[in-house]
Formats: C-alpha cells, structure tokens, sequence
C-alpha cells in the first residue's frame, strides 16, 4: 500500500481550514464579504427582463461534465442558476436554461422546479425551460445562438465552464441587446468575456458565488476559509522560493 | 446523520450518503494506491458510465419534446428547422444503433457532415472576436489602453510581421505572455482549485442545498 503523500497533506489542510471556518462562522459572527458586483446585478438584469417582457436565459457552458475533474464549474454554476430560477419565478420573468451535458437536464429540471414551488408560482412552471442542445461543444454552441437570435432575451447569464464557444455564447448576446453576467472556470477565456460582458464572475467568485447568494453562515464561512487557504499557498510559494534562492531542495524533503 | 422526521426514509441523506461514499471511493484512489481501493473505485466509475448513458436518453427525450411541440405548434420561421433536426437525428441515431459506429454511412456522416459543420463554427470564431474587437476597443481608461496594446503587441508577435516592423514586438510579445500573463494565470488557477475543492466539500456535506 502506498500514499501520495503530498497531494494528501496539502488536501487534507485545505479541507480542515474550510471546515474549521465554516463551523466558526455558524457559531459566531459572520465574516465581512466584499461586495462582488457581478451577483449585486443579478435583480437589475432580471427586473429589466420583466420590464421590456423579453426572457432571461442561462446557460452553464459547452465545456465540462458532471463525470470528471471540471464538475466543480458545472455545480457552481447550477447554485448559481437556481438563485436566478427564484429571482425569474419571484419577479415573473420566463427563463430559459439550456446545457450541453446531459446529465445536467434532470439536476437542472429539479433545480428549476424547485426554485418556482418555493416561490409559490408552480404555474409559471412550463416543460420548455430547461433544453438540452447536443452533447458536442459546437452543437451547443449554435443551438445558443439560435436562442439568443430568435428569443432576444434581456439578460444573458453564460456561467460555467467555456472552452471556444465563450465568445460565440457572449458576443451573441450582446447583438441580441442583453444585459450580461459571464462566468468561466477557465483562464483561458476569461478575456473575452470580460471585454464583452457588462460584468464578470472571475473564476474564484463563480466558485464562491453560491455560498454568497444563499447568505447561509456555514457557506459565508467557507468564502473566509478559501481567503485563509490563499494565505496558506501565499506562504507555500514565498518558502519555495527563499528555498529555491538558498539552494535548499523542498521536492527532496517533501518526498 | 438525522433522518427526517417527516420522512423515515430520510431520501435527502440516503442520497447525500451515496454521493459521498462514491466521492470517498473515487478520492481514495487517487491518494491510496491499493488493489482495493482500485477495484471498488473502478466499480463506481463503470456505474458512473452507464449514468451517463442513461443521462444521453434523458437529453435526447428533452430534445425530442421540445422540437416536437414547435412542429406540433407550427411555430413561425422555426418548425422546419425542428422537423429537420428530428429527421436527423432519427436517421443518424438508426445507422448508429442498427449498424454499429463503424458502419460506413455512420461514419460518412460524422466525416462529411459532423466534422465540416462543427470546424466552420469554430472558425467563425474569427468573425465573433472582430465583432467583440470593433465593440469593446474603445479608449476609455487606463486599464482599457494597456488591455488594446496588449492584444496588438501579442496579435504581431504571432505573425512574421511584427519581427519585420521591429525585433522589440516579438520580445515584448514574448516578456508579456513569460512573465505577467503567466503569473496571473497560476494565480487564477490556485484560487479556482481552492474554489472548487469548496464548492466540492460543500456540496458532498449536504451545505449546497439546491440539489435537493
């Protein structure tokens, strides 16, 4: 039997900070959380939905999948996507929701219907919500542009994981004339959808943006721990390199 | 763990319970290198494969419904487009499932219609970034000037001709993309795998209540 030592060490770390935070926050005061613009504008974009009487629509991305590392975007963006079905459902607004993964449809479908139950308007509730556009990434992406083209919705959230079609998703929207909040898990793409979009979740705030949405003091506890566990891989880096510089081989010791 | 009162089957932590014995399985294996742990794991990765097959059916049924009720409906400028796509998928799906994937008109499809039509999309992609150009490359403020001359200063330094206008734009290029931008990048990626570890405890704890 054999471990991995290192991975297991800096995880296990990582994970006791977050907890540790999150059950502090549930018993005392709950930590100061900047205010991250992208999610304050969530109501704007939904209240100027009801008021031009044009959809919303959502979208969790045509990279990813629920079966390998990339999960995490795709359930950030589901928390995320659940406060907007509540905002739609509150305000009156028709949402639409389309995904490239499939086995999001059921988990998205549950969301959706629970979010208008809660908010006491089941009869808002249609079967044309949620829609499955293709398995492949530009099968997506076109069936998207389609939405946007033909529906014209007031606001556009593209929030998830992005490959390619981060541009097409957004630049779309913004010649359909929709107010947008993007979100990407990927570096890579960020960019573009940062020059495009009217506001933009960074990586680390689409991660955080569930917890914040839901104001729960175990969640807003967790937001502070990932702050402290920054701390913790700030300090691992300035280590490294004074090590580096004192010829002090870290890789040997670790291992 | 609590079982509901209102419901003795406890459905929300049997569901959370699974979740979390699948995800310890799985996390194990990456960390605990046993013949066990490997075939327990490899178990529940398997089972994971026919989910997702049983998911494609469920993404095909959504498909189907929603296209169909626009051909139902005669929904203007859109129903041909829906009765197109079932056609299709119809066909594609039959070749697929009666004469397996290596059957040559399956392949014809995916090689002379699949392929070409998903690399001119991708290709269009030229088209949407001088959109977004021609829209967002405006100098408005400090942070808007860096970001354009950025992206002229990267655009030639991937072309023979900005080493021909001056050796300093593939240096710069290069000192821009070595130096800030990759920096930037790890930074981004340390605090996306924070972020996702977070958003994976929190869910394997039952904290993420949206999934039921």
């Amino acid at each position: 039997m054999t471990f991995v030592k290192q991975p297991v060490l800096v995880l296990l770390v990582v994970s006791l900070i977050l907890i540790y935070y999150a059950m502090r926050s549930a018993m005392e005061k709950l930590p100061k959380i900047r205010t991250i613009p992208a999610l304050e504008a969530f109501e704007e974009a939904v209240g100027r939905a009801v008021e031009m009487d044009r959809p919303v629509h959502y979208t969790t991305g045509g990279s990813g999948s629920l079966f390998n590392k990339t999960a995490g975007a795709i359930l950030a963006s589901l928390s995320i996507m659940s406060h907007v079905a509540k905002l739609c459902a509150r305000y009156g607004a028709r949402l639409i929701t389309t995904h490239r993964q499939a086995e999001v449809i059921p988990i998205a479908e549950e969301i959706v219907r629970t979010a208008y139950i809660a908010e006491g308007k089941t009869e808002d509730l249609t079967t044309d919500i949620v829609r499955f556009l293709g398995g492949s990434q530009f099968a997506y992406a076109s069936g998207v542009l389609g939405i946007l083209q033909r529906e014209k919705p007031a606001a556009n959230f593209a929030i998830g994981r992005y490959g390619g079609d981060a541009l097409i998703v957004v630049e779309a929207g913004a010649i359909a004339g929709a107010m947008q909040v993007a979100g990407n898990a990927t570096y890579g793409q960020m960019p573009f959808m940062i020059a495009v979009a009217d506001y933009a979740l960074i990586c680390e705030e689409m991660f955080a943006a569930g917890a914040y949405l839901s104001e729960e003091p175990r969640l807003l506890g967790s937001i502070a721990g990932q702050d402290y566990v920054k701390i913790f891989a700030i300090a691992l880096i300035i280590i490294g390199v004074i090590a580096t510089l004192a010829g002090i081989d870290l890789n040997a010791i670790l291992s | 763990m609590g079982l509901s009162k209102q419901n003795a089957l406890g459905r929300r932590e049997i569901i959370l319970a699974i979740a979390a014995i699948c995800a310890t399985l799985t996390l194990l294996d990456y960390f605990v290198k046993t013949p066990i742990v490997y075939d327990l794991s490899k178990t529940v990765q398997n089972w994971a494969v026919v989910g997702a097959g049983f998911a494609m059916g469920i993404g095909l049924v959504n498909l189907a419904l929603n296209n169909s009720r626009h051909i139902t409906r005669r929904t203007p400028g859109r129903w041909q487009y829906s009765a197109w796509l079932l056609i299709c998928m119809v066909v594609t799906l039959a070749i697929g499932i009666l004469g397996s994937q290596e059957h040559p008109m399956f392949k014809w499809i995916f090689g002379n219609i699949y392929s070409p039509i998903t690399s001119a999309v991708y290709a269009s992609l030229a088209f949407w970034i001088c959109s977004a150009a021609y829209r967002a490359f405006r100098v408005k403020n400090l942070e808007v000037t860096v970001f354009i001359i950025s992206a002229f200063v990267m655009m030639y330094r991937n072309v023979p001709l900005g080493g021909m206008i001056s050796p300093l734009i593939p240096a710069l290029g290069d000192w821009i993309l070595y130096n800030p931008t990759s920096a930037t990048n790890r930074g981004i990626m340390i605090t996306a795998a924070v972020g996702a570890i977070a958003v994976g405890l929190r869910t394997l704890l039952g904290e993420e209540r949206v999934y039921g």
